[in-house]
């Protein structure tokens, strides 16, 4: 607690843990390139430089507040050592911003035009550097780095993969994978949380855009296309509308102008997820082995789950992802019924996801051999293709998802946000509709923010203790206290991305404050608008479960390693 | 063309700093230094043109102002002040250049002339200067890391390298 003065405006504080945190609140929007209020600080841009009255000049990212301060944040000095800094950093950057993919969304380009940079007085002394291509999730361009190092501390601080870090000194510093290894070579899990926090085009999503226009310009083929939960309330973000606006009646009025043929939501996917994870819950928990159960929805958690604490490997649920199980029923689906001209099925599952576009390839993404999901597009992606075309979400027509698979929970779609897995199969042990009982488990804290949470549960006398993780380095901690018998659950969820999958890798970046929390309401909001909230009372899952599924339960939707399954 | 002597100090400086001792990790250091020793390099005339100068006076006092540490301020300062003092002492330079034998001297403030201003102490990159104004400072030698600003910002020369 305690007042300072900023530019002559006395400014109280209570527990914010820098300076510069201060002056935002102040409503001074101080440029920086490597301050990420959720990462440690690091220091390095140093354009938050401030000065105080008795002539300090320090960066206000690395000061606490303390009482009695008084700090100018934009002398003519100051805004002279801004400009200097960023035309400093444009003279050694790969400066082909018309054909960057972050053009027009780059933080340097935005810094340079706010700041007024309008020529670069030094000589350009950019280094070229190999484009690391490897990865089947995100493309790193080193000559388009700036070393501000937000990629490194996302990679360890929040999901402590530790991928990626600094390598040398002085002019000759580069972050790349120990070793200058691929990235494919490193334990890099492909959550794409890096790109996320990326300022510039330095990583990038590994993009399939080409192969999926020329799918869709094959007349031999039908491109179907399922949309996942989260991808719903985030595109709109990119067509003007309020962050977290549900727009999926639009998109799929859009897709089908696009050229996709059918359009499904993933949520359906998902219904079956809930079904076959929520008998496989009760089957562990009457045999009381392989507890406790862990999610296999998110391939980033999974991926993390065997490079990092393989003994865990066994309580990992044997269900496929809702889209591996969507798409393994679509392709049997047009095996059962082809299409009436001939053509083949292309199967495109848009995501808000990156390590999606790697899950597809893994031998147990097959069935019969075949590759279920041909590809994956990531919701930045299709926004690409949408804007290509010429199309715009807003202003276009509401239609509804596809039949036959157009019949979804409440349950499916809540599935985009961290705690909605949980919840979606707890909801499914309650017998009946009962609405006290529904009611009470939304009141748990499978609905709270924290990174980490549990709680318990109570199912037919028995209590069920589970616990919600999201990001990486709390699903280490949470391993490592198992491993250690200092805590025992029963099922616990587990999302790579901090938030869950509204705040995936492939989603539109954002400097909006409230994102997560209004694109994970907004699921919220569709599940208080459907009837059906509970997998079980989706009428269409009795009905699939009759025909396509009887007998081929395990196979089509469980993940069935070394079996006929993989691809030869 | 032959570069005048202040100028192949200072990229004598440069080179050093940039090849071997620059951390990397601040833009204003890493860039700045390398962007210093571009200009002077790149300059036809033996000595810095004034226009040159200015953009190295400007990328000097930016390094000087938001470094994170003293030994990339230290740097600028030595090369500002090489080419500023051309044809003085070049005593200067030879005795700020960090290496080895730094361990042999120290600054000292001599009390007699020391007026408290408080100045070194307000530009100390470490806080290594502490006195109470119109006494004599004192500087504790375990935290100086030896850059001499100190010694470039007393108006009173009472500053002073001592072996």
């Amino acid at each position: 607690m305690g007042s300072m003065t900023i530019d002559g405006i006395r400014v109280e504080f209570t527990d914010e843990t820098n300076v510069l945190t201060v002056i935002r609140k102040a409503g001074i929007d101080l440029p920086t390139l490597c301050y990420v209020s959720e990462l440690s600080v690091y220091g390095a841009c140093r354009l938050c430089t401030v000065k105080d009255d008795e002539g300090r000049y320090f960066a206000s990212c690395t000061v606490r507040p303390r009482e009695g301060m008084n700090i100018e944040t934009n002398t003519p000095e100051l805004r002279r050592y801004r400009r200097t800094l960023l035309e400093l950093l444009l003279a050694s950057h790969d400066r082909d911003c018309t054909t960057c993919n972050k053009n027009g969304e780059c933080h340097l380009q935005n810094l340079a035009e706010r700041m007024g940079v309008r020529n670069v007085r030094f000589k350009s002394v950019q280094e070229r550097h190999e484009v690391d291509n490897s990865s089947n999730c995100i493309v790193r361009t080193p000559s388009k780095c700036i070393l501000c190092g937000d990629c490194v501390r996302m990679c360890d601080n929040i999901q402590s993969v530790d991928a990626l870090d600094f390598a040398g000194k002085g002019v000759a510093t580069l972050v790349t994978p120990a070793y200058n290894r691929r990235l494919a070579d490193t334990d890099c899990v492909g959550c794409g949380q890096c790109r996320v926090v990326c300022p510039t085009g330095a990583i990038s999503i590994k993009s399939d855009v080409e192969a999926v226009w020329a799918a869709l310009a094959d007349p031999t083929v039908r491109v179907v296309a399922q949309v996942a939960p989260a991808v719903r309330t985030a595109i709109g973000d990119r067509f003007g509308f309020p962050v977290g606006k549900n727009v999926m009646n639009r998109l799929v009025t859009v897709m089908h102008r696009l050229g996709f043929e059918e359009v499904y939501d993933t949520a359906f996917g998902a219904d079956l997820t809930v079904a076959e994870e929520s008998r496989e819950l009760q089957e562990r928990l009457a045999s009381g082995e392989r507890l406790p159960l862990f999610t296999s929805c998110c391939p980033a958690w999974v991926r993390f789950c065997e490079k990092k604490h393989p003994d865990f490997i066994p309580n990992l649920s044997t269900c496929r992802s809702p889209m591996q199980m969507f798409g393994a029923v679509l392709r049997a689906w047009d095996r059962e019924a082809p299409d009436e001209k001939g053509r083949r099925l292309v199967s495109v599952a848009i995501m808000p996801c990156t390590a999606k576009k790697d899950e597809i390839l893994r031998p147990e993404s097959h069935t019969m051999g075949v590759q279920d999901v041909d590809f994956v597009l990531t919701t930045e992606e299709l926004t690409g293709m949408i804007q290509a075309y010429g199309l715009n979400l807003n202003g276009a027509e509401k239609d509804a998802a596809d039949m036959p698979f157009g019949i979804t929970s409440g349950a499916g779609i809540i599935f985009g946000s961290s705690g909605g897995v949980t919840e979606a199969v707890l909801r499914n042990l309650i017998s009946g509709h009962d609405r006290a009982k529904l009611d009470e488990l939304k009141r748990t804290a499978v609905r709270s923010e924290a990174g980490m949470r549990e709680f318990t549960f109570t199912h037919q006398g028995r209590d069920i203790r589970a616990a919600v993780v999201s990001g990486l380095r709390n699903a280490d901690n949470l391993l490592n206290a198992i491993r250690e018998g200092r805590e025992h659950y029963d099922f616990v969820e587990f999302m790579a991305c901090p938030g869950g999958c509204v705040m995936g890798g492939g989603q539109p970046v954002s400097t909006h404050g409230e994102l997560f929390r209004r694109r994970r309401d907004a699921l919220y909001e569709a599940d208080i608008n459907m009837q059906i909230k509970k997998t079980s009372e989706n009428p269409l899952l009795d009905t699939l479960y009759a025909t396509l599924l009887k007998g081929r339960e395990h196979e089509l939707l469980h993940r069935n390693t070394g079996g006929e399954n993989t691809p030869a | 063309m032959e570069k005048s002597p202040e100028t192949q100090k200072a990229l004598a400086v440069l080179e050093k700093f940039t090849s071997d001792q620059c951390c990397g990790k601040c833009i204003s250091c890493r860039e700045g230094t390398r962007q210093m020793q571009q200009i002077l390099s790149d300059s036809s005339s033996p000595f810095p043109e004034p226009e040159e100068m200015a953009l190295l006076s400007e990328l000097g006092a930016l390094i000087d102002h938001t470094a994170r540490c003293g030994l990339g301020k230290s740097i600028a300062r030595q090369v500002l002040s090489v080419l500023e003092h051309r044809g003085g002492d070049e005593r200067v330079i030879e005795e700020y250049l960090p290496g080895p034998y730094q361990e042999l001297i120290f600054f000292d403030i001599d009390p007699r002339r020391c007026k408290g201003c408080s100045k070194c102490a307000r530009n100390c990159p470490v806080n290594a200067i502490s006195g109470v104004v119109k006494k004599p400072f004192v500087i504790d030698h375990e935290t100086c890391i030896k850059c001499g600003t100190c010694m470039m910002n007393c108006k009173f020369g009472a500053i002073s390298i001592k072996d």
